[in-house]
């Protein structure tokens, strides 16, 4: 049984100017001790996917449909006092170092023991030193439990947040954009650290970035999303190598070539819809080189093909 | 000018129209009140009566203080001297603040460096101990008291006023003005101060209120306004002086009179403020 | 450093008594001399800590001041602590129930408050709980029955504590409660103004979904995470509005007869007390800048973002 089966998630925000339609129709599986790498765009809908399956989606915003199967149990009708259980324990989420995530005015240390106190009956003492602990894991000084977040750099709070995730042994981790704002120096250093992580501590690794070079190095699987929807879905060689869907396309030939021919990098005429009123049909079909008139109008259905699954009409379903 | 208002109007929340509507109101019901007094008063203010300290009646609205003088006139009227003194308050601070804050923040320089270190002093004072002080060296009395409070909110249309002049400098078509052979008083009477306007309105109106309360203040201390001229401090004061025979009516009234004119100015600058996204700070 | 405005010594030249005690007043105090060398002479004797002498009591102003000084810092405490509670409380409450009813009541609650005289407020609280209710005393410090504890600090709800003087203590505290409910409500509406907005922007900041995503319980987010940062920022406000917490403490004072600076202020001006006027005045504004200046150094000392 996968550790983590999303299926059809649908999650909405009910704004002023009307109703986004942020995630529709998502589905993918993770397996265990597997890496799961979700890609696309700023504002596809991939940190949203990430923070509907913590259900950390707040008013105006709400899952309105689909299922979340952790370890087969269905998250999204549980309670905010049964999620606590399994926010930081079971699954946890790596934020962006250089995100505010840390608060400020509290001591590393005391943040870290917060997040074992949260969920085991230890002394302020034990969870300091679990805390130091975690930070040897990801190789930080232990001295340092004292120190301010302000304190950091922009790396080191990056493994912070590493640690902060891994301090309770959870099955699975959410990563949302861990090397996004990083030089390239601690950019390859944290991916590493993730890396060697995941297969010591036999983790489920969610890996949500827009960077595909990123997954190509860390992840088993990939699933590119765009405008709230999955594009294609399947193992990371199989899509990155010959990538179906044109979107995927475009996707991987922007990203230059770090061996091989220098090509001119390419990228994709347009923007992103706003996802009030979507595009009838497919939404990428604006932009699509391919598009032909059922496009406009249905909407493909994700559909196996060649080893991967691809929503998109030049693939219909049989 | 009058579309923008209205076009602003509506692109408002709900909220602010709220604000905006109900300070109205109030602001203009007082008015009409003051102008109305003689209309809608018993009595004079100055009549006095046998009926003293007599509780709220039939005869007596809003019942009479220690003179057999009637409530209820003489909040009426004194609505009148109220708004007169807070308004020529108003135009004072207006006057002397904006003139200093137009100078100090034109010329800059040492004369700038003064008058703001003299501001920054009278500014971090409060209001009422100015104005006591004010009251002091000037004496009791309507326009006495009138020009004592304006003095002392004069630092708060300094401080907009100057903030104002320095960025509309830092436009830089001051120098383009000057360029074609506009003098000192020209410029900044002709191009700097319309662009204060609305700020400096806004801010007036907030400090409509500080004075309404400071010319009250000063009334209720006795150093304000004079018996037996009507004046809602003052009467207060006579609250005070007859609390012991349980004669709340002729505390109430008078106060409940102060709070709605100020409670209305002060909706209508908020609203005003939010509403023309003017980001006038209140104090 | 901060400037002595030079107005209150012009105010002595100005008094309103007959010319021939005017002229022997201003002898005496060596007011006939050139205007340069007395503010400097005040100057000196300022940094000597001495600001003269009281007309009416001949005694130094400063054991005036020192002995008033005390209940007026009691009253202002009082008025801190209760704005801080009343403040705190409503502003969070609005912020979690953001455009909610609670909300939109606490907003014009606080709007209501905030239009209030204070002098009024005091009046009515008077009348309400002294004459009609007749359950707290309405004027002073303390019953003149009571015996009154020594003069320790001069504060006399703490002096009668530290003494164990029980009876005096409750007693000194049923004459607090309404004056410190006065002052303390005028401060409360801005305080909780800016709690409001702080703790609405706090609790949209990253570290609360942070925290949430450790499984930290709701409330702990609001109250630990959310809150502490919303805070900071309330401590210089009431800093900031020291001058209308001072203004609103002479009022105060005035309104029930208690014997803090306020009250001096405005009886000496009565009696043209001109050096004791001044006196008082000048510590004002003392008092003013060294809150303004500590304001900073507490902001600094709670935020471990900033280093001095």
């Amino acid at each position: 049984m996968p550790v983590l089966e999303v299926n059809n998630l649908e999650t909405i925000f009910a704004t002023g100017a009307g109703v986004v339609q942020a995630v529709s129709d998502v589905s993918f599986t993770l397996d265990k001790e597997e890496s799961l790498g979700l890609a696309g765009e700023s504002g596809c809908g991939k940190s949203t996917t990430a923070m509907s399956i913590m259900k950390l989606i707040r008013p105006p915003g709400r899952i309105a449909d689909g299922k979340v199967l952790f370890e087969g149990e269905d998250l999204v009708p549980k309670t905010e006092a049964e999620m606590r259980h399994i926010r930081g324990k079971k699954i946890s989420m790596v934020f962006q170092g250089v995100s505010n995530a840390l608060n400020p005015v509290f001591k590393l240390g005391d943040q870290l023991a917060e997040a074992v106190l949260n969920h085991e009956r230890i002394s302020k003492d034990e969870a300091l030193k679990r805390a130091q602990d975690i930070l040897d894991l990801v190789g930080i000084d232990r001295s340092r439990i004292n120190n301010y977040p302000h304190e950091f750099s922009g790396g080191m709070k990056q493994r912070i947040m590493i640690a902060t995730a891994l301090i309770c042994n959870p099955n699975v981790v959410i990563a949302d954009e861990p090397t996004t704002a990083l030089d390239v120096i601690s950019q390859g250093q944290v991916l590493k650290l993730i890396d060697d992580l995941q297969s010591k501590l036999g983790l489920s690794l969610l890996l949500i970035t827009h960077d595909l070079s990123v997954i190509g190095e860390v992840c088993d699987k990939l699933a590119i999303m765009y405008a709230g929807k999955i594009a294609e879905y399947g193992e990371v060689a199989t899509v990155l190598e010959s990538p179906l869907h044109p979107y995927s396309e475009a996707l991987v030939h922007a990203f230059p070539p770090l061996k091989g021919a220098k090509r001119r990098l390419e990228s994709i005429p347009g923007s992103p819809p706003i996802l009030i009123n979507p595009p009838s049909g497919c939404r990428f079909h604006p932009r699509c080189p391919h598009a032909m008139d059922v496009c406009r109008t249905e909407d493909p259905r994700l559909t196996e093909v060649k080893g991967r699954k691809v929503s998109c009409h030049l693939y219909p379903a049989k | 000018m009058f579309s923008e208002i209205g076009r602003k109007f509506k692109q408002s929340t709900k909220s602010d129209r709220v604000l905006v509507s109900v300070g109205l109101v109030l602001v203009v019901g007082v008015i009409l009140l003051g102008v109305f007094a003689s209309y809608v008063s018993p009595h004079g203010p100055y009549d006095m009566g046998e009926n003293r300290l007599a509780p709220p009646s039939g005869q007596n609205l809003l019942g009479t203080d220690y003179l057999g003088r009637d409530i209820l006139s003489r909040i009426a009227y004194g609505t009148r001297i109220s708004l007169l003194v807070a308004a020529l308050a108003a135009s004072v601070s207006l006057v002397l603040g904006a003139g200093l804050g137009l100078f100090s923040g034109y010329f800059g320089g040492h004369l700038d460096r003064v008058i703001g270190l003299m501001m920054d002093a009278l500014y971090s004072f409060p209001v009422i101990v100015l104005a006591i002080m004010m009251a002091v060296m000037l004496g009791p009395g309507v326009t006495n008291t009138a020009i004592g409070v304006g003095i002392a909110l004069t630092p708060s249309y300094y401080r907009v006023t100057r903030s104002l002049v320095l960025s509309v400098k830092e436009r830089g078509f001051i120098e383009g003005v000057r360029a074609i052979g506009a003098g000192d008083l020209y410029t900044m009477g002709h191009h700097i101060l319309p662009n204060c306007l609305p700020s400096l309105a806004v801010l007036a109106s907030f400090n409509m209120a500080e004075g309404i309360i400071s010319v009250a203040g000063l009334g209720f201390i006795g150093l304000g306004v004079q018996q037996p001229t009507p004046e809602w401090g003052a009467d207060l004061k006579i609250g005070r002086d007859v609390l012991a025979y349980g004669a709340w009516w002729v505390s109430l009234f008078p106060g409940l009179m102060i709070l709605v004119m100020v409670l209305g100015v002060n909706m209508l600058s908020e609203g005003a403020n939010a509403l023309f996204k003017l980001g006038v700070r209140r104090r | 450093m901060h400037v002595i405005p030079g107005d209150p010594i012009r105010a002595m030249l100005g008094p309103k008594a007959t010319e021939e005690m005017v002229s022997m007043m201003r002898h005496q105090l060596g007011l006939d001399r050139p205007l340069l060398t007395q503010y400097f002479d005040y100057l000196f004797n300022l940094l000597h800590g001495d600001l003269g002498n009281s007309i009416t009591t001949r005694r130094p102003v400063t054991y005036e001041i020192a002995l008033h000084f005390p209940i007026t810092l009691q009253l202002t405490l009082g008025g801190i602590i209760i704005a801080a509670i009343l403040g705190i409380y409503s502003g969070v409450i609005s912020a979690l129930k953001e455009n909610k009813l609670a909300d939109h009541a606490a907003r014009i609650y606080a709007f209501f408050v905030y239009s209030l005289p204070v002098f009024w407020l005091g009046l009515m609280f008077q009348i309400v709980f002294g004459k009609m209710l007749g359950v707290l005393p309405i004027y002073g410090t303390l019953d003149p029955f009571i015996d009154r504890p020594p003069f320790i600090t001069g504060m006399v709800v703490v002096d009668s504590l530290i003494t164990g003087n029980l009876p005096a203590f409750f007693n000194s505290l049923e004459h607090m409660i309404l004056p410190w409910l006065t002052i303390g409500l005028l401060l409360s509406a801005t305080i909780s103004r800016i709690a409001r907005a702080n703790m609405i922007e706090a609790l949209g900041e990253d570290y609360v979904v942070g925290a949430r995503a450790k499984g930290t319980p709701e409330s702990v987010v609001t109250y630990k995470h959310a809150l502490r940062n919303a805070l900071l920022p309330v401590v210089t406000v009431i800093g900031l509005q020291f001058a209308l917490l001072l203004g609103g403490a002479l009022l105060t004072e005035y309104v029930y007869s208690l014997n803090g600076m306020g009250s001096l202020l405005i009886s000496a001006i009565y009696d043209r007390d001109f050096p004791l006027t001044q006196g008082i005045v000048v510590v004002f504004s003392l008092l003013v800048a060294l809150v303004s200046l500590s304001i900073d150094i507490v902001y600094a000392f709670l935020d471990p973002r900033i280093k001095y």
